[in-house]
């Protein structure tokens, strides 16, 4: 009897620690627009010391990770807000006109971009030790799509006729793989003649930095186009949108007339450009 | 007892014994009397047994014996018959020391004197409020006893815990009371919540809360508030309808109640206390909701000594009558004359008439007008300062007319700056002061000048007068050493971050950033110099002590020498700023040039130097992208002189 049990219990623990078998091999698979990751700086601190002595050169060196699941255009990296007296950098600034998006061609880090500050500590005017801070500022052009696959009824009644049926609530999404995110869809149906179609779509910004600016790419339902517009948002000079004065979210509506009366999935792409910005502040101790 | 009191006695000394048991047990009982009618007090209220206990307590008073009785009839006398009327009533008394306690604090402001005459007014108003109720009088104790007892011994904590199990306690103690005197009890029971607000009233709550949680009263209301005499108001109030036979007594306390009440009306009408910032006030006091009497009084000292000692007041009259189309201009300047012949009299030079009143008010506000814009600075803990010291061992009675004293020169150095010290020493007594010369290794000298370069210096010297001093006896002399660095050189950092041209929308966030990173404390906004001798503070900005300049921004710079070590600036020998070498420029002229200073004598601690507008660079002004940050230097020039003395004996070698 004892034994039995005993066998039992390793049977048991056999089977769960091969039902825990790690992520699937079969990476082609795997769907990285998902979550909100989006650029990343990761410095070396070992050729980027934290103590530096004046009248010594300095150097700063770090890697930009792309862990966003899109490209990123026109990454600005710079290095700023430092006293001039006491850190001269004669070039603050460098720029990659693309860091490629995390993929299967990539690791989990996705593509990345290596960049190297260099300077000089100047001299502390008496000073025996000082702490300086400086910040990296990071700016780049990005993209998300958001490609769900929907139902829609634009029947006059909810009349079950065996298609699929429209969620009731707004619908929840775990991100597209960006800083910026679609977190939620509400779909409305307007008119009973012509009906419309309203989809509501919820923008939040779940990165560490701001969305500059934002505009919208392509918008279909299936193969018909979808009328967008931004709300809550401000217009900027660029012809652009970006989110209103303290605020991290805002939404996006689309419409579409439909002829259909009938219930039926389809997919829904809409693609919005945006151009992100974020700084990380750093401190160096210069000493005599 | 009564056994003995039916015996027949035939004994002369017996019967004596018995009389005098007998007047015993009369007096014993006129007191069983008397307390039965005080108990009878404390409970009910109605005129027909009112009269009867004061019959019930008349007769104990007059069994008590007659010494009491001389005494009763002797205070009568004093105070006459319509005053003793009115003395039954603990509220004249009320009044009398209310008014007595409001003179002694007005006159005299220090309350915390006056503490036990406060907790003794609060007894006396709950026993004249007490007289005014018709039921259940005691129970005005409760409320009473409960605060003190919270307020004591429980140091007037709000921690939930307390809250909770006292007010369980006291509560339940309150309905019992109540269900047994069947709900007469509650009136009295909330009558004893004034004497509680009085007591607050009176030690000084409104300046407290003033002070402590910067709440917006108006300066009339602040002394309207401080200077009435709460005590007095309550027993004034609680007097009964026609307390004197006098009827015209009787009117003027009618006006004074009247008076009284259109005084709180105005204050209702007028005090525009913003309730709601008590909430976020009382946000960090976790575990004390009410100031100590203690903080009390701290608070209503340092109100009254802020607002001019009760000036605001005469102020007002005054000024409705000298100038009532500008009453408020009238006021302010009245007060702050006020303010400053307050200062003027605590001078010793005013009050032994050296200097007049009128002479020593224009000097302050002389003095308060270059402080308004004189620039505060800051210690750099991160540059080791200059110090120098010296140090004069005590030493034994020296019997000769020319002794010599060991002096010890001190330096720290730590920026092995080349210090130029020049050393005299002089020996006083009396108006008389006698040079003295001092050296170091080689011949004496009256000044000797020393050079000192190396991190540290210990110079020793030996002081000794320059002619023979004055001491057939034991004489004391003082010994000044005084040591004066030429040409030291202190130099002063200000840290300023620029951010260009940025739109209104990220303006907000690139100052909140750039703050964050850079001018997280007060220090790091001003100008900082080591901790030595003294410095130049200089500043600018929109206005100076903003350290954040924006494109467009009109900038202005201001600087001043400051003396914080604890000699004399003798000389300030040039100053100068690195602004105009980076690219800085101003309007006026003389903006960042050295200017010849004359440091008066008794000068203050800071002198002001410039005031003027600069405009920026443009590489700092027309700019988009990050924010630049820039130190700046100003650089002070000056000769500072250090002072010792010490009081030493000598006495001539006695002759044969």
């Amino acid at each position: 009897m004892k034994m039995k049990l005993i066998f039992g219990v390793v049977l048991l623990v056999v089977v769960l620690i091969s039902g825990c078998g790690g992520e699937s091999q079969n990476t082609l698979q795997k769907n990285y627009k998902i979550g909100y990751n989006g650029l990343t700086l990761v410095v070396d601190e070992q050729r980027s010391p934290s103590v530096v002595y004046q009248d010594r050169p300095f150097s700063l060196a770090m890697t930009i990770y792309n862990r966003a699941g899109y490209e990123a255009k026109n990454v600005r990296v710079s290095l700023g807000s430092y006293d001039q007296t006491f850190l001269s950098v004669p070039n603050s600034q460098q720029q990659f006109p693309l860091i490629e998006a995390r993929s299967a061609f990539t690791d989990d880090n996705g593509g990345r971009a290596d960049l190297l500050f260099n300077g000089k500590i100047l001299g502390l005017h008496g000073s025996e030790e000082r702490r300086e801070n400086y910040r990296l500022y990071v700016s780049y052009d990005s993209k998300i799509e958001f490609a769900p696959t929907i139902c829609v009824n634009t029947a006059p009644y909810s009349v079950f006729d065996s298609g699929c049926s429209m969620p009731a609530k707004p619908v929840s999404f775990s991100g597209q793989g960006a800083s910026l995110a679609i977190t939620s869809m509400e779909e409305i149906v307007v008119g009973a003649e012509n009906p419309e179609l309203e989809l509501r779509l919820h923008l939040e910004d779940r990165g560490q930095g701001q969305i500059k600016s934002m505009k919208l790419g392509q918008a279909r339902l299936g193969n018909v186009p979808l009328a967008c517009q931004f709300r809550n948002m401000i217009n900027n000079a660029d012809s652009g949108v970006s989110f209103k004065k303290d605020q991290r979210e805002g939404d996006v509506i689309c419409t579409a007339t439909l002829s259909e009366k009938y219930s039926y999935d389809t997919p829904l792409f809409v693609e919005l450009s945006y151009n992100y910005e974020f700084s990380v502040v750093r401190q160096v101790t210069i000493k005599k | 007892m009564a056994a003995n009191a039916n015996r027949q006695s035939t004994n002369p000394e017996e019967q004596a014994k018995e009389g005098e048991a007998t007047a015993t047990n009369k007096e014993a009982s006129a007191i069983r009397g008397a307390a039965s009618a005080f108990k009878g007090w404390a409970t009910t209220f109605d005129k027909e047994r009112n009269q009867a206990q004061a019959e019930s307590l008349k007769r104990g008073a007059q069994s008590v014996g007659r010494g009491v009785k001389t005494a009763t009839v002797a205070v009568g006398g004093a105070v006459g018959k319509p005053m003793l009327a009115a003395a039954k009533s603990s509220s004249v008394i009320l009044l009398i020391l209310g008014a007595a306690h409001y003179f002694l604090r007005y006159f005299y402001a220090d309350s915390s004197s006056l503490f036990g005459l406060s907790l003794v007014l609060f007894l006396v108003a709950g026993f004249a409020l007490a007289a005014r109720l018709e039921r259940e009088r005691i129970a005005i104790l409760l409320p009473m006893l409960m605060f003190v007892i919270w307020y004591w011994i429980f140091n007037a904590s709000i921690s939930l815990n307390i809250i909770l199990s006292f007010l369980l306690i006291g509560g339940s103690i309150m309905i019992l009371v109540g269900l047994l005197t069947k709900g007469q009890s509650i009136g009295a029971e909330l009558a004893g919540l004034i004497p509680v607000l009085f007591l607050f009233l009176d030690v000084g709550l409104i300046p407290f809360l003033v002070e402590k949680f910067s709440l917006t009263i108006t300066p009339l209301i602040e002394a309207l508030v401080l200077y009435m005499p709460w005590w007095a108001y309550l027993g004034l109030f609680t007097l009964p309808e026609h307390p004197m036979d006098n009827k015209f007594l009787n009117g003027f306390l009618g006006l004074l109640k009247f008076a009284g009440i259109i005084w709180i009306v105005i204050l209702i009408l007028s005090v525009s206390i913003p309730l709601a910032s008590l909430n976020g006030a009382y946000g960090d006091t976790t575990t004390k909701l009410l100031p100590s009497l203690g903080e009390l009084a701290k608070s209503q000292q340092q109100v009254t000594k802020k607002i001019g000692a009760g000036s605001e007041l005469l102020s007002n009259l005054k000024c409705l009558f000298s100038d009532p189309t500008d009453l408020a201009n009238c006021v302010d300047k009245d007060k702050t004359k006020a303010k400053f012949e307050a200062t003027c009299n605590e001078k010793e030079d005013v009050k032994s008439g050296v200097t007049s009143l009128d002479d020593c008010v224009i000097e302050e506000q002389k003095k308060e007008q270059t402080a308004l814009i004189q620039t505060s600075g800051s210690v750099d803990d991160t540059i080791k300062p200059t110090t120098l010291s010296i140090d004069i061992p005590p030493a034994p009675l020296q019997l000769t007319t020319k002794p010599a004293f060991a002096v010890t020169l001190m330096a720290d150095n730590p920026r092995q700056l080349n210090l130029d010290v020049i050393v005299n020493c002089t020996f006083k007594k009396d108006s008389t002061a006698i040079k003295g010369e001092l050296s170091e290794q080689g011949a004496p000298a009256e000044q000797l000048s020393l050079k000192i370069t190396s991190d540290t210096a210990q110079i020793p010297l030996i002081c000794s007068p320059t002619k023979d001093l004055e001491a057939k006896e034991k004489t004391a002399y003082t010994m000044v050493v005084e040591a004066t660095l030429k040409g030291m050189v202190t130099e002063s950092s200000l840290r300023r971050a620029f951010i260009g041209e940025v739109s209104k929308d990220q303006k907000k966030e690139v100052i909140n950033k750039a703050t964050a990173d850079h001018f997280r404390s007060s220090q790091e906004v001003t100008s900082r110099a080591p901790a030595e001798f003294a410095r130049i503070n200089f500043a600018f900005g929109s206005p100076e002590k903003n350290p954040i300049i924006a494109s467009g921004d009109v900038v202005r710079f201001s600087s001043s020498v400051e003396n914080v070590g604890g000699g004399r600036i003798i000389a300030i020998n040039s100053y100068s700023y690195d602004l105009p070498e980076k690219g800085f420029s101003s309007s006026s002229a003389t903006c960042f040039t050295f200017k010849k200073i004359t440091i008066p004598d008794g000068a203050g601690n800071k002198i002001s130097l410039d005031v003027c507008p600069v405009h920026l660079p443009s590489e700092l002004d027309h700019f988009k992208g990050d924010p630049k940050v820039e130190t700046f230097y100003a650089t002070l020039n000056y000769d500072y002189a250090v002072k010792k003395e010490a009081s030493l004996e000598i006495q001539a070698v006695p002759t044969e």
